[in-house]
């Protein structure tokens, strides 16, 4: 039987609204050698309830992303924990948009960043995994979210929930937590859905997803007690919408207490979303910038950049 | 040396009340240790791909969605049927695949469906809306059933007696032929996609048939989430009365024949298996 999906047919034709392209490059390194490089291009249009996707190829978008893989040749050369960069650049619309995300791995330990603050997000990473943490994280402590991680636990917590329409928390006033993208902000707090459409790929469909997740505060003092956990990297989340409860995996995370600071082994959290809005007690300093997150929804994978300021909250059940 | 992989494919997936159908073709190669990916046109395809069978997705999805009821709802569906042809070196195949992939909610629970085909067994349905929300009492004697038992083999299933069922090519174009299970590199690679380093894997895994399975103790019928850390949540059943309950892997102590093949992993075939459980 002959094709009846003949990508000639439409591809030539100019990206409309419902149109999607993409060229991208994702690269895997170990010490200074790529050991994969996977090139991808194609197309999507959707025509109501269906998305016909091809491989056709945009040349200016691939021009484009060789363009940004080239333009980090430097941080390449400079960078010594580079374990992967993906370089992405869509077409929706008149819009066009270049991404560059890397994963940069240490030890046991990885972040997620852009060409922008990689080299402090890389002075972070060789810090943290300087020290190999012996002891296990004290439960029943207040905990202290640091370097931006709390941006990780409401991405979660306010994010996914807002994406599954998951009736409202107990939010504290002082708090504020938006997605920001070029198509507009959404209130998470107030269960605003995202309003950016994304999709990983071509063949993917688009999804109301994250982009930017920014915390603020207002007028939200705490006292630092004596005896603390301090989060300061987080390898990864989820929210449950069946279960309403949030999980956070953090990865590096240190105790403090009258005797000292002591690195602690990487440990889990659970909590209803009730629980996490009730345990927040208070934040100081501006939105700090978050080693980026990786959110992977319906088995698409995308970054979404994050910032939050030190937000201080009651113990949460570990796992 | 290169090793150059080709792939012509054509899928049709219904998704989120979405119908795609994409085409896409590209290559993979290693050289030196490099492994390069780019993509290719489709239609440069050396023979005429088929289409997927885009009627009997739909078909198959609205049948899903009409048989889910209340109190159960679909959280997610995907229904796909592909189609494709590959090339490795001077050995060339096509081949057709189904899949569904269901996760139906009852809060808190949710029952997930993996199959190879657009069939739904109805009487999972109704022992998942018939489920009782309180955990079934603890038992140390378990039947899985092929749907449960697959999943658990594709997790590791400890000490336990198992083979490779023949099938078609593997990801470098050799035949899948059956064999022992044994602590060697397996003869064969899996390559779950053109974009993916192909690696040594066991195919169609299945447990060698032994000893034998009283019928009357309580029977995993569905995963409420796929096993992992030595532990299967499963729908289980007993007396007619369907539960939630929490099962400790311990050992399989019998096997009956491979009864359905599930897209886990390379494959596994599933089978009524009795598991002696921890308590």
């Amino acid at each position: 039987m002959e094709s009846t999906i003949d990508p000639l047919l439409w591809a030539g034709s100019a990206a409309g609204p419902d149109e999607f392209r993409i060229a991208a490059i994702d690269q895997s390194w170990i010490g200074k050698r790529c050991v994969a490089s996977r090139e991808s291009w194609g197309m999507a249009r959707q025509q109501g309830p269906e998305i016909i996707a091809s491989d056709r190829r945009d040349d200016e978008l691939v021009a484009l992303c060789r363009d940004a893989l080239s333009s980090t040749a430097g941080m390449l050369a400079r960078a010594v924990t580079l374990a992967r960069i993906v370089c992405r650049v869509t077409r929706e619309g008149a819009t066009v948009a270049i991404e560059t995300t890397l994963v940069l791995t240490c030890r046991t330990l990885s972040v997620v960043t852009t060409p922008k603050h990689w080299e402090e997000d890389e002075r972070l990473l060789q810090g943290l995994a300087k020290f190999e943490p012996f002891a296990q994280a004290p439960h029943n402590q207040p905990l202290l979210w640091c370097h931006g991680s709390a941006a990780v636990l409401l991405h979660e917590a306010a994010g996914h929930a807002a994406e599954h329409q998951a009736l409202p928390a107990a939010w504290p006033s002082w708090l504020r937590v938006e997605d920001r993208s070029g198509c507009g902000s959404a209130d998470l707090l107030a269960g605003q859905i995202p309003c950016a459409w994304r999709r990983e790929s071509f063949t993917d469909i688009p999804l109301a997803r994250m982009t930017s997740v920014l915390v603020q505060h207002s007028g939200a003092p705490f006292v630092l007690p004596a005896e603390r956990l301090e989060i300061l990297l987080v390898a990864g989340g989820a929210y449950d919408p069946l279960t309403d409860e949030v999980s956070i995996q953090v990865a590096a995370a240190r105790s403090v207490s009258a005797r000292g600071t002591t690195p602690v082994k990487p440990f889990a959290l659970r909590a209803p979303r009730s629980l996490v809005a009730a345990a927040l007690s208070g934040a100081s300093g501006l939105p700090e910038h978050y080693p980026g997150v990786i959110c992977s929804r319906e088995g698409q994978e995308l970054y979404v950049s994050s910032a939050a300021p030190r937000i201080l909250t009651d113990s949460l059940p570990m796992v | 040396m290169s090793d150059v992989y080709r792939k012509w494919g054509r899928v049709a997936r219904w998704e989120h009340g979405v119908l795609v159908r994409a085409a896409e073709a590209g290559e993979s190669r290693e050289t030196a240790g490099e492994f390069r990916v780019e993509p290719m046109q489709i239609r440069d395809a050396p023979e005429t791909l088929p289409e997927p069978d885009v009627e009997a997705v739909e078909r198959a999805a609205k049948k899903i969605l009409t048989a889910v009821e209340q109190p159960l709802a679909i959280e997610r569906l995907i229904v796909t049927e592909g189609v494709s042809l590959h090339q490795f070196g001077q050995v060339q195949w096509q081949e057709r695949v189904r899949r569904v992939h269901l996760s139906i909610a009852r809060r808190p629970f949710r029952m997930l469906i993996d199959a190879a085909g657009f069939e739904l067994d109805g009487s999972l349905l109704a022992a998942f809306a018939g489920m009782t929300l309180e955990p079934g009492r603890p038992s140390t004697r378990i039947i899985l059933e092929p749907r449960v038992s697959a999943a658990f083999l594709s997790a590791g299933p400890g000490q336990l007696a198992l083979e490779q069922a023949r099938g078609q090519l593997d990801g470098r174009g050799q035949q899948i032929l059956d064999s022992p299970v044994s602590s060697d590199l397996p003869p064969n690679w899996y390559r779950p996609s053109y974009r993916v380093r192909p690696v040594r894997s066991w195919f169609n895994l299945r447990a060698v048939p032994h000893g034998t399975i009283d019928p009357s103790i309580p029977r995993a019928v569905a995963l409420l989430s796929f096993p992992m850390e030595g532990r299967i949540h499963a729908l289980c059943v007993e007396e007619e009365v369907a539960s939630p309950r929490w099962i400790s892997a311990g050992r399989i102590t019998a096997a009956g024949p491979p009864a359905e093949w599930y897209p886990y992993g390379a494959g596994c075939w599933g089978a009524d298996m009795l598991l002696e459980s921890h308590r």
